[in-house]
């Protein structure tokens, strides 16, 4: 469904993608694990068009999708949201998801759409006539991901969805990043500084490591990995670790 | 913060010299008479970029200060005979007054009401002036007494006069630039709460800039109708000298020291002589060819032609040396083995702990009818880490909001240190000792690092020396060891989480309150950052952190307090507190536990 073929990308002379090779199969949830400052966040930019690919090639679904510019990426059913509650603050919660719905790509209408995110988030339709900026960090993270999900995408790219959110609601977060995956079909493409939550619930997971994709593989696989657990994970997420994250 | 720079106040001379001599070469009295006005202009644009390009106030009218200058000059001289040597220092005063009284209203209200004021200003005073038949006011002829009457026969001397002028204010700016007080208007200019937070007193900052930038705006209008000797209301009250003042420096480049000069120098000859060339056979057209060269240099320029220049002229010097900023992907955390240096600042209770540091009681806050924040009691006993978790929109933001005097309680008391600080403004709050850091960080972006430390220190500090050395300590003492002229803008996510904790530590607080520090970042570094805040509680910092990542909570405090919707549904030793099955039910929720229960 996505290929990428060596893509680079540079911000000014910091090189932030050095040849990213991968491909997305249609249906699959993708983890994407790595450091921060790795280029997480900028292939998902240059995926979604905000940043320009230096070189290298990105199809989806069999259309070269840096020839498109970041609108019609959107409307081909690409949705990607970024690091950090981006939403229209002085808009009502309502208005926001319906922007999500202004997306070609909706293929419900306009009301399906924003029904459903209230279904996935109920606090939404409680306060639908309240201005965005009335909610909290976390509320904001979830109306962002429900304007995504508006746009019935067919690609979701979410960086760091659980940021800010409580462990409860992170756990929800997932559930519901789940439900939207089996139920609509959606294939997802996940950047989370939480890897274990975000391994044990994807079909595949790459690593990337200072612009480079470094290791990919099953999540099984990963999660074995004494390097991965180490690195990202660090003792009190693994789980047969005995006495917890107390120790050091 | 820097030091005066002796290198810039030698080119301040060097460049002022130099056009005393241009202007004592030039024979042709119109020439004469441009370099004349040109100086004065670009001290009006020195006037406006004090307050429009420091400290982000923008003044859509400063012509009123200009023409206030003015008619004082011109009235006590028609009036009362009384020299512009007087004239000109009761004109700047005046206009400084006049300033004062603008800003007193308009300056304590957050967004757009100073800009309006000020649009309105030289309009009424315009009128008014012209109701008291003064529309047009000749400067009286003094054959006697010339030179006292700065009435000379040599247009020369005016030059000399404006170009004076011009060293003293250049002077002034630059002194200003460097110093806390320069600092703390830029600091106001990127982040305004962030500001308040590190402790400075934003209106009364603003106060002053407006007070100098009115009485440099007025002695620029009294020297230039000394030099025109005539004084018209809707001339020097007139909306082209409020955009003057404006696009002189804007495109010269705002926010710098040379940039007016810079902007007066290319735009005043240009429309002077376009009006001469060309106003004379096409009327009107020489405003469309200025206004098109006007665009054009924007477009190329948008910052300034002194930014355009500075970066073309850096750009030179880079290439072919290898680029001066590091690979972002090798930016790490230089954590020095279990955190950095010591603050080596002990407050004088560090050995008398208050067993009640910070007492709040019934607290409440409700926004429109969603209740926020209900009847919520705790105490902070010093020499803690005390958490605050819950769920998403639980309140617990709001409660650092009141703590730190963002927003007003609706009811309840807070008492810091057997001090009662509801009621207290953000930086009288933050000088008493209380500290914070913010959700999304709010660095000041176009400040160096240091600088940025630098801000959250000068509030407590009197001393320049001892304030950078307490924000260089605050910084060894997070771990946060870049190069400290790094801009803030270049930083990423993680140095930006150090930069605000060394912000809040450099102003020597007893109490931080620290929102989500941990947020975005990643697993090792949550490790690094936890050993840093760990050894804050020893060195006379009691800590209150609101944070989702429990396994760090529960590393690190020594209690928690658990609010849902606004209330608080428990509170105690962590252990404690997340065995609680209210607490299960409402915040960790069923799988948290059955994975967590173990540990």
């Amino acid at each position: 469904m996505l290929r990428l073929e060596g893509v680079s990308a540079a911000y000014g002379n910091i090189q932030a993608l050095r040849g990213v090779t991968l491909e997305v199969t249609e249906g699959q949830m993708v983890a994407i694990v790595g450091p921060n400052g790795a280029g997480k966040s900028t292939m998902f930019k240059v995926i979604s068009g905000v940043v320009p690919a230096k070189s290298g090639r990105i199809t989806y679904e069999g259309v070269d999708l840096l020839a498109l510019d970041p609108a019609d990426r959107a409307a081909r059913g690409i949705a990607h949201v970024p690091e950090g509650r981006q939403v229209f603050k002085s808009m009502t919660i309502a208005e926001n998801l319906e922007m999500g719905a202004y997306s070609v790509a909706g293929r419900l209408s306009k009301r399906q759409a924003v029904e459903r995110a209230y279904e996935l988030f109920p606090v939404l339709a409680k306060r639908r006539r309240d201005q965005a900026c009335t909610l909290s960090g976390g509320q904001q993270q979830m109306l962002a991901i429900g304007r995504a999900l508006a746009s019935s995408p067919r690609l979701l790219m979410l960086d760091e969805p659980s940021l800010g959110l409580s462990p409860m609601m992170a756990d929800e977060m997932f559930e519901h990043i789940g439900r939207a995956h089996k139920v609509a079909g959606v294939t997802v493409l996940l950047v989370e500084q939480r890897v274990a939550e975000s391994l044990e619930s994807c079909d595949w997971a790459f690593v990337l490591d200072s612009g480079r994709i470094t290791l990919d593989g099953q999540p099984q696989t990963l999660l074995r990995d004494e390097r991965i657990r180490a690195t990202y994970m660090g003792i009190a997420a693994v789980p047969q670790d005995s006495p917890g994250g107390v120790s050091h | 913060m820097k030091r005066i720079e002796l290198s810039t106040l030698g080119l301040i001379a060097a460049v002022c010299v130099a056009y005393v001599a241009l202007a004592g070469v030039i024979g042709n009295t119109y020439y004469q008479h441009v370099l004349t006005i040109v100086a004065i202009f670009a001290v009006l644009g020195l006037s406006w970029n004090l307050l429009g390009g420091y400290a982000g106030v923008v003044s859509f009218g400063h012509a009123a200060f200009f023409g206030i200058g003015a008619f004082t000059v011109t009235l006590l001289l028609s009036l009362a005979n009384v020299s512009p040597w007087l004239g000109i220092p009761a004109g700047g005063l005046l206009a400084a007054l006049a300033a004062v009284l603008i800003g007193l209203p308009t300056l304590r209200l957050r967004g757009i009401h100073f800009a309006l004021a000020m649009l309105a200003y030289p309009i009424v005073l315009r009128y008014v002036l012209d109701w008291l038949r003064y529309q047009e006011v000749m400067l009286p002829r003094k054959a006697q007494d010339a030179a006292w009457y700065m009435q000379y026969d040599d247009v020369r001397v005016y030059a000399m006069l404006a170009i004076a002028l011009l060293f003293v204010s250049l002077c002034i700016c630059h002194l200003i630039e460097n110093s806390r007080f320069g600092l703390a208007l830029r600091a106001i200019k990127e982040n305004e709460q962030a500001a308040a937070a590190a402790g400075i007193d934003i209106w009364r900052r603003k106060m002053v800039a407006t007070a100098i930038s009115g009485a440099m705006a007025g002695i620029a209008g009294g020297l230039y109708v000394v030099v025109i000797r005539v004084a018209v209301p809707a001339d020097v009250f007139g909306l082209h000298i409020s955009a003057q003042a404006m696009v002189v420096t804007l495109f010269g480049g705002v926010g710098t020291l040379w940039g007016p000069l810079i902007g007066a120098a290319f735009l005043i000859p240009l429309g002077d002589g376009l009006h001469a060339v060309l106003g004379h056979t096409i009327p009107g057209v020489q405003s469309i060819v200025y206004g098109c060269a006007l665009i054009l240099a924007i477009m190329i320029a948008p910052e300034g032609l002194y930014w355009y220049a500075r970066d073309r002229i850096v750009g030179w010097r880079r290439k072919g040396a290898p680029p001066a900023r590091p690979d972002r992907g090798a930016v790490t955390l230089a954590i020095v083995d279990g955190g950095g240096a010591d603050l080596n600042c002990p407050s004088p209770s560090a050995t008398r702990k208050n067993p009640q540091l910070l007492v709040v009681s019934g607290l409440s806050k409700s926004f429109r009818g969603l209740k926020a924040v209900q009847d919520v009691s705790f105490v902070v006993p010093e020499g803690v880490v005390f958490g605050v978790i819950g769920q998403n929109g639980a309140g617990k933001t709001s409660v650092f909001n009141l703590l730190n005097g963002f927003i007003a309680a609706d009811s309840g008391r807070v008492t810091y240190d057997g001090k009662e600080i509801a009621g207290l403004s953000t930086s009288e709050i933050s000088r008493l000792g209380i500290g914070r850091t913010f959700q999304v960080p709010r660095p000041f972006l176009r400040l160096s690092l240091l600088d940025n430390v630098v801000v959250g220190a000068i509030s407590t500090e009197p001393d320049d020396a001892a304030a950078t050395a307490r924000a260089t300590r605050a910084l060894a003492s997070v771990g946060l060891t870049r190069n400290f002229d790094t801009l803030a803008s270049e930083l990423n996510a993680v140095e930006l989480r150090l930069l605000e904790l060394a912000r809040a530590l450099a102003g020597s607080p007893r109490l931080v309150l620290l929102d989500e520090i941990f947020a975005g970042l990643a697993h090792e570094e949550i490790e690094r950052l936890l050993v840093v805040i760990k050894r804050l509680p020893p060195q006379g910092v009691t800590v209150m952190i609101i944070e989702h990542t429990m396994h760090a909570m529960l590393k690190i405090c020594d209690q928690l307090v658990v609010l849902d919707h606004g209330v608080v549904i428990a509170s105690g030793v962590p252990m404690d507190v997340i065995s609680d099955p209210v607490v299960v039910e409402a915040y960790l929720g069923r799988k948290w536990m059955a994975e967590h229960a173990a540990a």
